[in-house]
């Protein structure tokens, strides 16, 4: 394992924050890079001593950049300058992997301050597409393609370009090179980190070219629509001999973005994250805390623009924020971070919410935009009661009118009972009781019904009973007497009425014969019947004799009477 | 028997003073703009008359006010459970929901005929079963002493509606006892709280203010289970939230 330590003393300073928090910070710059891509990595510290760096990878070959500087910064929460040391090494990674660089340590007075860790994602070179290559360009004895990562982007996304030489001798030099970059409508970033010339062999469409790559770039075309990069010259030598080529251009289609960006859309196309940090959330009413958003990412965040801050009503920025950019350019375009600091007065008290800053990207793997957003802080503001608020301005009083109101207090109260007569002896019986109440009436009217009818019928009988006792002594005194029918009427209608008051009848209607001579043989009574049934028919033949049957009176009298004791009535 | 009525009333005068005291001090301390003196007040004149529904409403405009939006829920269901059809209530509540979250909405326990019907105690309806009981009494007696058959009809359709009335009311007033009674939900009144899984561990799922948890048993202390808006069950802290 290659370990180097790296050191630098620096130089003392006129200010000594001796409260200050002592910081070591190690950092580097691209997180995501490729090999071959130059990475550089940051020791920064406001202690002063010496700075060790360890643990580089030992696939981490040295670049020719490296430095060291310091710096003053204030702290606003303390209002001190504290100076900043920094020291930076530049380098390529020559394999892919995942890496972790660190701890870096600072040796001050006898002891070892230590950093972070970072870890430092490398993946394969980006494959390179070249531009057209005709027949006629391979029967030169050399030739120049463009070579592209990407034939199609969005408007703002980086593409990596870079001009490839195919020569069928091997060069040595090149000379009065004009590059595809130049008098192009585009923002174009170099990542060539050598002159030198890195001829390799390579065998293209069956014939043996050295080649080589030059003037490798990312750039950000301009606008929408096909754009042609190229085409390039250069004269590739051997020694002092050499051959005049010129490249074919290469055609990359930029896409507009989508239409309706977010309202939060700050030109950003790659991918980014937003922190917030807030230099204090407990402040008196009046004063100023430093509010620093950072949007970290890649892709073009060197165009971003400023977030737009919706501050709540009682927070207001005072200036223009301090932009502060570290920005490194490489195969996934601009990478960095890009800060911007704020001055932040608070006119309110009390515990005061914060709310979530939000930016939007366009994110062109998803090919949407994204909306990304800080946490939430809540300040709490101590009561000043010298501060002065100024006047509203207008658009307080906008926010005024069209604040949600508060709703109305209740002035009154309104007590409600939890106990439910539900379930409860009361509700039950109340329930119940009403119903029981109309069963008992109505049995008690129905057996009063029933009672009052019986008494009518007994009245009913006992009155046919005593009609009955009459017919028998109207017949008796007519024995007598004449006329025969009288006398026979009597009879019969005595029979009738015995007969009711047996089969216990109570309408006023005629007993018929028949149902006498069948009620008799219901009974069981035969004998009894045919008697009645004689005695009947010996009343209708003897009421109409005129005399001649006279003699039957006494005899269908007897008869009649032997009847009613048969009927024990 | 008058001597203990003076008594009684003598005692629970002062509570009825202290409890309206607390109130109008509360109201006070709001117009103010001094909530947490406020919540301490309408606090205060719930202990005396805890079922006041003005003092939870109250009480939960304080909560809201101080960003306390958990709590101002809870008060606000509180003051529903009391008054079921409260609209006022259940515009805070929607209100609070959206201080918390503008996405977020709020499904109230009970629908609108639900609410419409349990506004009324259980009592109300009790009292209006007894009235149905007593009215089909009295039509089935008129029922059977009426000799007309257009009457008698009548006094059929009568009873039809009385007794079926009578079997509604008293299933309402079921219902809406058991819903004034019941503790089945809680509100989860902290920003964000940690839930448990079975075996107590620390699970990874968190659960966000204002969040209405359905009690899966009747615990009153430790870790209870409880189930989510989406279904989910967990075990929580009795700490981070208030029943309903």
């Amino acid at each position: 394992m290659l370990n180097r330590i790296l050191s630098i003393l620096v130089i003392a300073v006129c200010f000594s924050g001796t409260a200050q928090k002592k910081q070591v910070v190690l950092s580097v710059t691209p997180k995501d890079a490729e090999v071959g891509e130059n990475v550089v990595i940051t020791v920064e510290t406001n202690i002063k001593g010496e700075i060790a760096l360890d643990n580089l990878p030992s696939s981490f070959n040295y670049g020719a950049s490296s430095g060291s500087q310091m710096y003053q910064r204030m702290d606003y929460s303390t209002g001190k300058v504290i100076t900043y040391y920094s020291i930076s090494q530049s380098g390529v990674i020559t394999k892919p992997g995942t890496f972790k660089i660190g701890p870096a340590y600072v040796k001050s007075r006898g002891r070892a301050y230590s950093s972070n860790t970072v870890s430092l994602n490398v993946s394969k070179k980006t494959p390179m597409s070249n531009g057209t290559v005709t027949q006629a360009m391979l029967n030169e004895p050399a030739f120049g393609v463009i070579q592209t990562n990407k034939s199609s982007v969005y408007e703002g996304e980086p593409v990596v370009v870079s001009a490839k030489i195919y020569a069928k001798y091997q060069p040595t030099n090149i000379y009065n090179y004009n590059s595809f970059v130049q008098a192009k409508a585009l923002e174009a970033h170099s990542l060539s980190r050598s002159v030198r010339l890195k001829v390799q062999e390579e065998t293209f469409k069956g014939i043996n070219y050295f080649t080589f790559e030059h003037d490798k770039h990312v750039i950000f075309p301009l606008g929408t629509g096909n754009f042609d990069l190229g085409p390039y010259t250069v004269d590739v030598l051997q020694g002092p001999n050499g051959y005049s080529v010129t490249s074919g251009n290469v055609a990359i289609r930029i896409k507009p973005l989508p239409a309706n960006p977010p309202a939060d859309f700050i030109g950003g196309v790659g991918q980014f994250t937003i922190e917030r940090q807030l230099d204090t959330t407990e402040i008196k009413q009046g004063d100023v805390f430093v509010m620093q958003i950072v949007i970290e990412g890649s892709g073009n965040i060197q165009n971003i623009l400023e977030p737009t801050l919706q501050l709540p009503k009682g927070f207001q920025i005072y200036g223009d924020p301090v932009v502060s950019e570290n920005i490194t350019y490489g195969a996934r375009g601009a990478e960095g971070i890009v800060s911007y600091e704020y001055n932040v007065q608070v006119s309110k008290y009390g515990d005061l919410l914060f709310p979530a800053t939000t930016v939007s990207y366009f994110d062109p793997k998803k090919e949407q935009y994204v909306q990304v957003e800080t946490e939430e802080n809540t300040i709490s503001v101590t009561l000043d009661e010298s501060f002065i608020t100024s006047e509203p301005s207008e658009d307080e009083n906008m926010d005024e009118a069209f604040a949600e109101p508060i709703p109305e207090l209740r002035k009154k109260k309104e007590i409600r009972t939890t106990d439910t007569l539900y379930g409860s002896p009361v509700f039950w019986s109340g329930v119940s009781v009403p119903l029981l109440c109309a069963f008992f009436f109505l049995i008690f009217t129905r057996r009063r019904e029933q009672s009052a009818d019986k008494i009518e019928a007994r009245q009913v009988i006992k009155q046919k009973d005593k009609e009955l006792g009459d017919h028998v002594a109207k017949s008796k005194s007519l024995i007598a007497t004449d006329p025969n029918d009288e006398f026979f009427s009597s009879i019969e209608t005595g029979l009738r009425k015995a007969f009711e008051v047996k089969m216990n009848i109570q309408q006023e209607r005629i007993l018929g014969k028949d149902e006498v001579s069948d009620y008799l043989i219901k009974t069981g009574e035969i004998e009894l019947s045919s008697r009645v049934q004689k005695l009947f028919r010996t009343c209708e033949e003897s009421r109409y004799a005129h005399g001649a049957m006279d003699g039957l009176r006494q005899p269908s009298f007897d008869e009649f009477q032997s009847i009613l004791k048969a009927l024990k009535l | 028997m008058r001597k203990w009525i003076v008594n009684i009333f003598m005692a629970v005068l002062p509570l009825t003073v202290i409890a309206g005291s607390n109130f109008d001090e509360g109201i006070k301390a709001f117009e103010k703009k001094e909530y947490n003196t406020a919540i301490e007040k309408f606090k205060a004149s719930l202990e005396v008359t805890p079922n006041d529904v003005a003092s939870y409403y109250n009480l939960g405009l304080a909560h809201h006010e101080s960003k306390s939006y958990g709590d101002a829920i809870w008060s606000f269901e509180k003051a529903l459970k009391l008054s079921p059809s409260d609209a006022a209530a259940k515009q805070a509540i929607e209100r609070s929901y959206a201080a918390i979250d503008p996405k977020k909405t709020w499904v109230p326990q009970l629908n609108r005929l639900q609410s419409a019907l349990y506004g009324f105690s259980g009592s109300t309806w009790s009292i209006i079963a007894i009235a149905f009981s007593v009215l089909l009494s009295v039509c089935l007696i008129l029922f059977t002493r009426s000799k007309n058959l257009s009457s008698k009809r009548l006094y059929v359709a009568l009873s039809t509606f009385c007794l079926v009335s009578l079997v509604c009311s008293a299933i309402i007033a079921n219902g809406s006892a058991g819903y004034a009674s019941a503790t089945n939900y809680a509100i989860v009144t902290q920003k964000s709280i940690n839930t448990f899984k079975s075996d107590k561990k620390v699970s990874s799922a968190e659960l966000h203010e204002g969040e209405r948890l359905l009690l899966l048993d009747q615990k009153k202390t430790g870790l209870i289970n409880v189930s989510s808006s989406s279904g989910d069950t967990y075990y929580i802290e009795v700490k981070d939230v208030a029943f309903i």
